[in-house]
């Protein structure tokens, strides 16, 4: 099947709201080549559950692509007509598995060297569609607020390696309340946001047991635990019964409701619902270890939500085991503080990469903070680069040093 | 500092007093006992914990004891598939495999193994390969007219072997080195046979079933299991050609830096003790060459696609770009190559050292080194 070949009827499975839009788009999509539609449409059939940000970004895409012309329309989608697909691609159904056709032409393109044309194709592509429709500034500057090393008072290593180059790294901060000064702040500025706003951008992410707090969007690994015990049951189930390669594991995976895993697949909470289904199980690592939980979760909110605020919060993993034990689920043989404190300081690092991919990222504000310790490390406009501080400061002065 | 600058000024810090030990004399008198182990490492390491500056407090035996001498290849471009059984095999046939990296399926073309036991009619004995996970049984031999399964390496799956023999008995004590396959971490492929394997390996490493099961309690990880049975191999059998392929920093696929960390410790120090081996054993000492390099590297920090150490999805630079280290007799000791090589170098590099003609190879043999 082609693109050109669309009818309503053919997402008919595809849930209400992504119905509605595929239809409204219909002339459009009919016209993309067969390199770029499942990429697409790999995004709208989620678009029910998708964060506004994510929506916003379809929309534009699909109002980029609608105000061109016919001709600068044929000139934008040539290139991804010179790609050669084979038959395999052409015959099977990526309106209704995208994701599946994806992964087939990932790896065609791969064997038929074909895959780096394929990336500067695309390259081009998003250049031209972000070119056209850039993202909207926050509202107030973004902040990031890393809190790693719990259960744990001393580093092996020096901490913050990768991030002292960009910041100031204090050294005497007073740590009493620090966790409930960072989190009312970030509450606070979920509460002072514009109501029109609010809805996913400010978050507070926990990879243990969170903290009560209201205004933030909230989620944890240590509330998901019933859900990652559903999950990996369920995968065990689905292995042992045999004949389940990895591809279609993925199919299953990627097919899971919230519901099959103890959270509502519809109401008030469906959107952070199907956020936190994927997160385990789409993450590698997120259903066993708090840290890999804590740091895909930030980065998945950052790429998908594009936050104003982020908290995460690191909590001791669970000690190595092998893969079996650990994804059947088998008890912790304990807890390893020393080793979390490093994936968290890498975790660190990467949430700061990916916050600075956001718009306004000049503005950016971040901390990170080793729990109950002296040693943070603070990143905005106007604070040197490369230098540290001994003054004493307590939270609330080191949020006032951020600007915040 | 650049790529090159880096791993030079590593390389010009462990090797201050190393000596140059190339000797043409002495590479013609080895050239006809000549025997090779390869050891790569599924799940590669990037520069930036390992070569680079940060990273050199992971590798210390590299950098001091093994560098020093060798031949150092900076950079080694692989252009296949990023998968780990697919690039082991791409390397071990020196063309790019396009098979499915997680199916139980032959190298499309002859593999290193062929070439030389059918050139220089060796026996089957003669060629090994220690794999880390069952994805890899089909890594000793081809299915090319020619060529193929009777002229491939023997296979050896140490997981295998440790799992049909804990099938005899208790679990528990030996669960930990039994990690599989991190690249699906959901999913462990089975593979058949194992009782009729334990007991013809044991035989020929002549270990006992209970001895072996022993010496495993004492383990911490799947890749010192790899390497007590290519030590035991090289007692018992002295293989000429032997290949080692290590996974444990493939961990990092679990998203664990730590662990990631811990992994490159562990490999670095299996590397000095196989090395060690070779030295320590009459068999090898002297007429070895040992081939040291990972299957390729992971995605970078920066590359939007990936998720940074954690796997290798994107194709990019950095997880494309690693390195190799030859070191033995008639290879020039404390040198450095900067000149960008390909995967596909190593069998014609093999073909030319040992003396077969690998035919369907597409790399070029790497001068430096021969
Ligand atoms: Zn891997």
């Amino acid at each position: 099947m082609q693109p050109s070949d669309l009818k309503d009827a053919s997402f008919s499975r595809y849930p209400p709201q992504a119905r509605v839009l595929a239809t409204k788009e219909m002339l459009l999509l009919r016209e993309l080549p067969l390199a770029l539609a499942p990429i697409l449409l790999r995004e709208l059939i989620f678009y029910d559950w998708k964060m506004p940000a994510e929506r916003a970004e379809l929309n534009k895409q699909f109002l980029y692509l609608t105000a061109l012309t016919p001709g600068e329309r044929t000139n934008v989608l040539k290139p991804f007509r010179t790609l050669s697909l084979s038959n395999e691609l052409t015959t099977m159904d990526w309106v209704n598995d995208p994701a599946g056709f994806m992964e087939r032409l990932t790896a065609w393109l791969w064997s038929t060297h074909q895959m780096e044309r394929f990336r500067s194709i695309a390259d081009a592509y998003s250049s031209a569609v972000s070119a056209k429709s850039p993202e909207d500034l926050p509202s107030s500057p973004r902040l990031g607020v890393v809190i790693v090393g719990a259960g744990t008072r001393q580093s092996k290593h020096p901490l913050f390696q990768k991030l002292r180059p960009l910041g100031v790294h204090l050294t005497a901060v007073h740590p009493a309340e620090g966790v409930a000064i960072l989190l009312e702040r970030a509450s606070k500025r979920a509460a002072l946001a514009p109501t029109s706003d609010s809805s996913f951008r400010h978050w507070y992410i926990d990879g243990g047991i969170p903290e009560a707090i209201p205004h933030l969007t909230q989620i944890s690994y240590a509330q998901l635990q019933q859900s990652r015990a559903l999950l990996l049951n369920r995968i065990q189930g689905a292995i042992s019964s045999g004949g389940m390669g990895p591809e279609q594991l993925r199919t299953l995976l990627a097919r899971m409701k919230p519901d099959e895993v103890g959270l509502n697949s519809a109401g008030s909470n469906e959107i952070l619902n199907h956020f936190q289904l994927t997160l385990l199980t789409e993450g590698a690592g997120t259903q066993i270890f708090s840290t890999t939980f804590a740091q895909w979760a930030a980065r998945e909110c950052l790429r998908r939500a594009h936050p104003e605020t982020l908290v995460v919060r690191y909590a001791p993993r669970q000690q190595a085991q092998t893969m079996n034990m650990m994804l059947s689920g088998a008890s912790p043989a304990g807890l390893d503080p020393e080793g979390s404190l490093i994936d968290a300081d890498m975790g660190a690092y990467y949430t700061w990469i990916n916050m600075r991919r956001l718009s306004g990222a000049d503005g950016l504000r971040f901390l990170v903070w080793f729990e109950g310790q002296r040693e943070a490390l603070a990143i905005g406009p106007g604070l040197a680069h490369g230098t540290s501080s001994d003054s004493p400061l307590n939270m609330h002065q080191v949020l006032a040093l951020l600007d915040v | 500092m650049d790529r090159r600058n880096f791993l030079r000024a590593a390389v010009g810090v462990a090797a201050s007093n190393a000596l140059c030990g190339f000797s043409p004399l002495r590479a013609m008198q080895i050239a006809r006992k000549r025997k090779v182990v390869v050891v790569t490492f599924g799940g590669g390491a990037r520069d930036e914990e390992t070569f680079a500056p940060e990273g050199q407090e992971n590798i210390p035996h590299m950098l001091n004891e093994l560098i020093p001498q060798g031949t150092f290849y900076t950079q080694v471009i692989n252009q296949g598939i990023l998968g780990h059984y697919v690039a082991t095999a791409s390397l071990a046939t020196g063309a790019y495999e396009t098979l499915n990296n997680f199916a139980s399926t032959p190298p499309q073309n002859p593999t290193v193994f062929e070439y030389f036991r059918r050139d220089l009619h060796r026996p089957q004995e003669d060629a090994w390969v220690i794999a880390p996970s069952n994805g890899f049984n089909r890594i000793g031999g081809s299915d090319r007219r020619e060529y193929g399964p009777r002229f491939g390496a023997e296979v050896l799956l140490p997981k295998q072997l440790l799992a049909s023999a804990m099938s005899q008995g208790s679990h528990i004590d030996y669960e930990h080195l039994l990690r599989d396959n991190y690249e699906t971490p959901l999913f462990t492929p089975q593979t058949g046979g194992g009782e009729v394997n334990l007991h013809r390996t044991a035989e020929i490493l002549k270990l006992s079933v209970s001895d072996f099961m022993r010496n495993a309690r004492t383990l911490s990880s799947p890749d010192e299991l790899s390497v007590f049975m290519a030590r035991q191999l090289m007692t018992q059998v002295a293989p000429s050609l032997l290949w080692i392929t290590l996974h444990d920093i493939d961990i990092a696929h679990s998203g664990a830096f730590s662990l990631y960390i811990d992994g490159i410790q562990r490999s670095d120090r299996l590397c000095a003790e196989i090395w060690h081996a070779i030295e320590t054993n009459p068999e090898y000492k002297g007429c070895t060459t040992m081939f040291i390099l990972p299957d390729f590297g992971r995605d970078s920090d920066t590359n939007p696609a990936g998720n940074g150490f954690q796997h290798h999805r994107t194709g990019d630079a950095l997880s494309r770009t690693t390195w190799l280290l030859a070191l033995g007799p008639g290879v020039r000791q404390n040198a450095v190559v900067d000149r960008p090589v390909d995967s596909l170098d190593l069998v014609p590099t093999l073909g030319s050292m040992m003396g077969f003609s690998p035919n369907f190879a597409k790399g070029k043999a790497l001068h430096e080194v021969l």
